[in-house]
């Protein structure tokens, strides 16, 4: 390797970045709005969660080729290209092949291959195991790893399928509504756009990532997302490096040598069919040899899950209320051996569902369900339920009996799914993690110092817990939206838990602000104070930390 | 460190403006650890007053409670897996908009016995057996630029004979101004103070640079830098300034209690105010364990899911309430028994720079098999929740993950 010729490489590199820059920039426009096609028209968009969650009923299957260019994964690899195919097929088979393409420095790097197929109780992945950035390539294993779980319960949390790339419910709230970009083509397709954050698209972004290495997305990227104009299924993303100093901070902490505007994800469909039958192979079994792992879910007939023939464990009953057109899905048992013996009933109209699970042996401590540690009552006719705090769980404490309602539909079909079951719901008992176990004056009286925020607007008066010192105060606000606020004895923050914690200022002293946790920490006059939320904003918690006055 | 007086003035510049930042190190240091109870037994008030006479002669141990920051100064820790490689300290310190860089070295010291100001013995391991401390040694040039002003005098002052205890260790320790510490080898410090635990990176130990190289503290563990202008510079500085491959960890003001090497753990000095501390010595590539301590902190019982483990007793409520947990909720597939690695483990760190929590049997290692140390997760992150929400803190977000590792970091929350 001679001067002149690095030299000229070198020169070659300051040019290469802004003429790729171009190229692409070039390329996408074209892709994104199509090539002589109309120019993007402003259109209202208020509707688009509740259109995209109607959508989902009208799609019973999609093939589709996929196209993923990823940036800045790693300063040796500036571009990764990977190219595949997306198949689905109602309710929850879904298969998501990807080949790695990119030319790498060496045959040191291995490939990102990526396979996920999910077929209703079967589940398996193939893909490189993932490790630092900063120990790449050598810390790959050259063996991907093959992971087959089989006996699955339908919609399964810890082996998800992800349909956000068929229909991105999860992405979209309606406490979030995104900001119109217009119409377009895209793929030959008549397109909608709009301008959202990665935070708001997390669910179809993981999805790209069953397994394997992608790269990491600062919440704030914008993300430029084009659904078809009908049937509202992903035709392109694209993720741009969000600005700002905490920003960049983030990339530098990660190792990503991202600029501010750079595009480092773009995702497209092409070739897309809906709804017509699949080829044969389009989910493709796993490896032979793979072990499987049992995930312990034994389908039954409903009408055993309904309890209308002898069964033991809980039952769950049918609901008065189910959106038009849905029919029984899957419906079956899990555990029992250890831990409580679970009912699972399931119904579909197609990509749409709902699940009510229930049982009778419920330990108590905290709500069936996992709906995380803020909950809202709802009223439900004569007794009560619990949202989760994004509503996509219902929870029911009832005699002899607890149960939970999930499922893609809006939180407030839920609640009526809910709300339509012939469980009268109980309040959960005061010793019970999700239970006000005191009023304000008293945690006031037995706590000296306690502060609380003044006035939050639009929130209700607070669910107060006191254990022993430490006190948490619950406000559920409109929507989704609550934060909780936990204060106890203590003069120092603990090791943080996160690699991307972040220091920030609150109240005058040095505060920790944990985006993958929606966690504000500080410590203040010999209190540590927890301010915590799914749902609003680290600008929105400095705002409540700055107001909090005695209580 | 700079070629002539105006990069001296700019040293000496960066150096005031980054210890004015720094001061937030000190920001609501108190005696107390986090969200953790004092230890009922107070090491403290059997040290006396004179605990902090050295340091008060210097100007008050006692820190100010709001550091007067200048806002354009700003202090940055970097730490890698093991040591820092050499010459990191010079090749940052070239970096546009780096005031001033301070390499600490840390490692143990092995303590065979101590005795307070008045001779009294104090601690008295086993016959061949020590204490393990662990201990830092700085370059007094450049680490008090990094000090509130009120506090430099102590370290500024320290002779290589003469030593400075966290608070913490103090306690731990009994001991306070004027005691003795025999190491290993028969090397001695003389307690010159004791300084408050974020003056030395919550280190049992603190000696000066000259001190280190006589007691064998040589590897460099972490380095202090102030900076002017954006984090994310120096951020990338830092990392070109490393060896390729070689992770490196960076933490500001208020992201960690505690700037020092390994910040997402414990420090040793807190794990022994909640699991005791004992003394060992090397036997068959391991090491043997204080009989009594063993004795008095260790408990082998039946938990959930795991069958029978070997534990610290501090430890078991929270292990066997996280394992009762997934069984009660369904999740008991969620750990493997016949991929659980153990708990208590008398030995070093993988690195060999510090002593293993598992030592203490504070830590636990689950799914060993699907998880191994330096690969991406495999586990559940239901498991991951479960065992966070009982206080302890995952391996598979550290440095070098290690998802299979469990480890005491609070009190189970709620």
């Amino acid at each position: 390797m001679d001067r002149e010729g690095s030299g000229r490489r070198r020169r070659g590199g300051r040019w290469l970045p802004v003429a790729a820059a171009l190229l692409a920039g070039v390329m996408v426009g074209a892709t994104f709005v199509g090539l002589g096609g109309r120019r993007p028209a402003q259109v209202a968009m208020a509707d688009l969660p509740a259109r995209v969650v109607a959508a989902q009923r009208t799609l019973t299957s999609l093939a589709a080729e996929v196209s993923l260019v990823e940036r800045n994964w790693h300063p040796g690899v500036p571009e990764r290209v990977l190219a595949g195919r997306l198949r689905y097929r109602a309710p929850e088979s879904l298969a998501l092949e990807l080949v790695d393409r990119t030319v790498y420095p060496s045959a040191a790097w291995v490939r990102n291959d990526v396979t996920l197929v999910v077929t209703g109780d079967r589940w398996w992945t193939r893909a490189p195991r993932g490790c630092p950035v900063e120990a790449q390539p050598a810390c790959t294993p050259r063996t991907p790893r093959v992971r087959l779980v089989e006996r699955r319960e339908p919609f399964a949390d810890a082996t998800p399928v992800p349909l956000d790339l068929v229909t991105p419910v999860r992405s979209f709230t309606p406490a979030a509504a995104p900001v119109p970009l217009g119409t377009g083509r895209v793929g030959g397709r008549a397109a909608v756009g709009v301008a959202t954050t990665a935070a708001q698209v997390a669910p179809l972004l993981a999805g790209l990532a069953p397994a394997g290495n992608l790269r990491a997305f600062h919440p704030s990227d914008p993300v430029e997302l084009w659904l078809d104009e009908q049937a509202l299924v992903p035709l392109a993303l694209r993720v741009t490096v969000a600005g700002g100093g905490e920003r960049q901070r983030w990339a530098a902490a990660h190792g990503y040598p991202d600029r501010p505007g750079q595009v480092v994800l773009e995702l497209t469909l092409r070739r897309v069919t809906l709804n017509r039958p699949l080829e044969a192979g389009a989910f493709p079994p796993p490896p032979s040899g793979a072990s499987a792992e049992d995930a312990g879910f034994r389908d039954q007939p409903a009408a055993a899950a309904a309890g209308t023939t002898a069964t033991p464990g809980a039952v769950v009953p049918e609901p008065a209320w189910l959106p038009s057109g849905f029919r029984p899905y899957r419906s079956g048992a899990v555990g029992g051996a250890r831990g409580p013996r679970v009912t699972v009933r399931t119904w579909t109209d197609g990509r749409a569902w709902v699940k009510v699970r229930a049982t009778g042996d419920w330990p108590g401590g905290r709500l069936f369900g996992d709906l995380g540690p803020l909950v809202r009552p709802l009223g439900l006719g004569a007794g009560v339920a619990y949202a989760s705090e994004d509503g996509g769980r219902v929870a029911v404490h009832g005699v002899a009996v607890d149960l939970v309602v999930s499922g893609s539909l809006a939180p407030s079909d839920l609640a009526r799914v809910a709300a339509s079951l012939p469980v009268a719901g109980r309040p959960v008992p005061d010793g019970w993690a999700e239970a006000a176990t005191a009023t304000l004056p008293e945690a006031r009286a037995a706590n000296p110092g306690l502060l609380r925020p003044r006035d939050p607007a639009g929130f209700a008066p607070p669910a107060v817990r006191v254990d022993g010192e430490v006190v948490t105060l619950a406000y559920a606000g409109p929507g989704s939206r609550g934060f909780l606020l936990v204060q106890a004895p203590g003069t120092r923050l603990t090791p943080p838990l996160d690699a991307d914690a972040r220091g920030v200022g609150v109240r005058g002293s040095d505060g920790r602000w944990s985006a993958e946790r929606g966690q504000l920490e500080w410590v203040e006059a010999g209190r540590a104070f927890d301010l915590r939320s799914a749902t609003l904003s680290l600008e929105e918690l400095l705002a409540i930390a700055a107001s909090l006055e005695p209580a | 460190m700079t070629g002539g007086p105006g990069g001296r003035a700019a040293f000496a510049r960066g150096l005031r403006l980054g210890a004015a930042a720094v001061l937030g190190l000190a920001l609501g240091a108190g005696v107390a650890f986090g969200l953790q109870r004092p230890p009922s037994r107070s090491g403290a008030e059997r040290a006396g007053p004179s605990a902090t006479s050295r340091v008060a002669a210097g100007g008050s141990a006692t820190l100010p409670t709001r550091p007067a920051t200048a806002p354009a100064d700003r202090v940055l820790l970097a730490w890698t897996p093991g040591r820092l490689p050499a010459g990191l300290a010079g090749r940052v310190r070239r970096a546009p908009g780096v005031r001033a860089v301070t390499v600490v070295k840390g490692g143990r010291l092995d303590l065979a016995a101590s005795a307070d100001a008045d001779g009294r013995a104090v601690d008295r391991p086993p016959r061949g057996m020590t204490i393990p401390l662990e201990a830092i040694a700085f370059d007094p040039a450049t680490y008090t630029g990094f000090l509130p002003a009120s506090a430099r005098a102590a370290f500024r002052g320290l002779v290589p004979t003469e030593a400075l205890l966290g608070a913490t260790s103090a306690r731990l320790r009994h001991l306070g101004p004027g005691g003795r510490l025999r190491l290993a080898g028969g090397r001695r410090l003389t307690v010159a103070g004791v300084v408050d635990d974020a003056l030395v990176g919550a280190a049992e130990v603190a000696v000066s640079r000259a001190g280190g190289r006589a007691v064998g503290l040589t590897r460099d563990r972490y380095a202090l830098l102030a900076y002017r202008g954006g984090r994310a510079a120096v951020a990338g500085a830092v990392r070109r300034a490393l060896p390729g491959g070689l992770p490196v960890r960076l933490r500001g003001p208020g992201e960690t209690p505690f700037f020092r090497a390994g910040d997402a753990v414990l420090p040793q000095a807190m794990v022994k105010e909640r699991f005791g501390e004992f003394a060992w010595r090397p036997a068959g590539g391991g090491f043997v364990q204080d009989s009594a301590w063993q004795a008095a902190n260790l408990a082998a019982v039946r938990v959930p899911i795991l069958g029978r483990v070997r534990c610290n007793r501090v430890l078991l409520p929270a292990l066997a309430g996280a394992m009762r947990e997934l069984e009660q909720h369904n999740l008991a597939g969620l750990v493997d028994p016949a991929a659980f690695a153990g708990c208590w483990n008398s030995r070093l760190t993988r690195s060999g720079s510090g002593v293993s929590r598992h030592a203490w049997g504070a830590a636990v290692d689950l799914n060993v098999a699907g998880n191994p140390t330096g690969l991406a997760s495999a586990q559940d992150p239901r498991l991951v929740e479960v065992m966070e929400r009982w206080g302890f803190t995952w391996g598979g977000r550290w440095l070098i993950p290690d998802p299979a590792h469990f480890e005491y970091l609070r009190l189970p929350a709620g």
